[in-house]
């Protein structure tokens, strides 16, 4: 969802940008169809339709988007992979064992 | 740990796994192996929780099953037990 979330928002700032340059109304007609354009975008960068398409699990979505345009921030999408027992989940506060970040103070890990 | 307490610890347990793959599944709604393991802890919640409210009475209001006694207000409440 981060990854979809991140690559919308840089599509629309990119949009955004592209429409002060080139005078207001020229980039305008676009927002008329915001959502397919989001869809559209998330497919796109995510392989979505892949995914749907009733075929075998791997080539699964992967991490980052095909595309990265320049100056954006991207987060990896998350990837199926070991997961904890039902007891170590709780105490170490997520069942993926790939989402557990122990940071410590000064930055170290 | 009595074994009231470590059914509710399952049951907690079994909770937060279903949380994390609930989470995980709104991303990735076609992913097999996570709708699996989803299945397999509900499953397991359920059975603990009819265990849990079959010896020790309801953990909600609407686990009440007598139709002639509302055992929601048993003894011993929450706090007097240890």
């Amino acid at each position: 969802m981060l990854s979809a979330y991140n690559v919308m928002c840089g599509e629309l700032l990119h949009l955004f940008s592209a429409a002060q340059k080139g005078g207001l109304h020229m980039k305008l007609e676009l927002f008329d169809d915001m959502d397919g354009l989001i869809l559209h975008e998330r497919e796109n960068s995510l392989s979505v339709t892949d995914m749907r398409s009733g075929r075998p699990e791997s080539p699964e979505t992967s991490r980052l988007p095909k595309e990265m345009p320049l100056a954006m921030a991207y987060v990896p999408f998350q990837q199926w992979g070991d997961v904890h027992s039902s007891e170590d989940a709780l105490e170490s506060g997520t069942l993926f064992p790939d989402l557990v970040f122990p940071f410590g103070k000064g930055g170290g890990r | 740990m009595n074994e009231r307490k470590m059914l509710l610890r399952k049951i907690k347990e079994y909770d937060f796994a279903l949380k994390e793959l609930n989470l995980y599944l709104d991303t990735h709604p076609d992913c097999r192996r996570g709708l699996a393991l989803f299945e397999k802890y509900k499953a397991l919640r359920q059975k603990c929780v009819s265990d849990y409210t079959r010896r020790f009475g309801p953990l909600m209001p609407e686990q009440n099953n007598d139709t002639q006694h509302w055992d929601w207000i048993d003894d011993p409440w929450p706090w007097e037990r240890r």
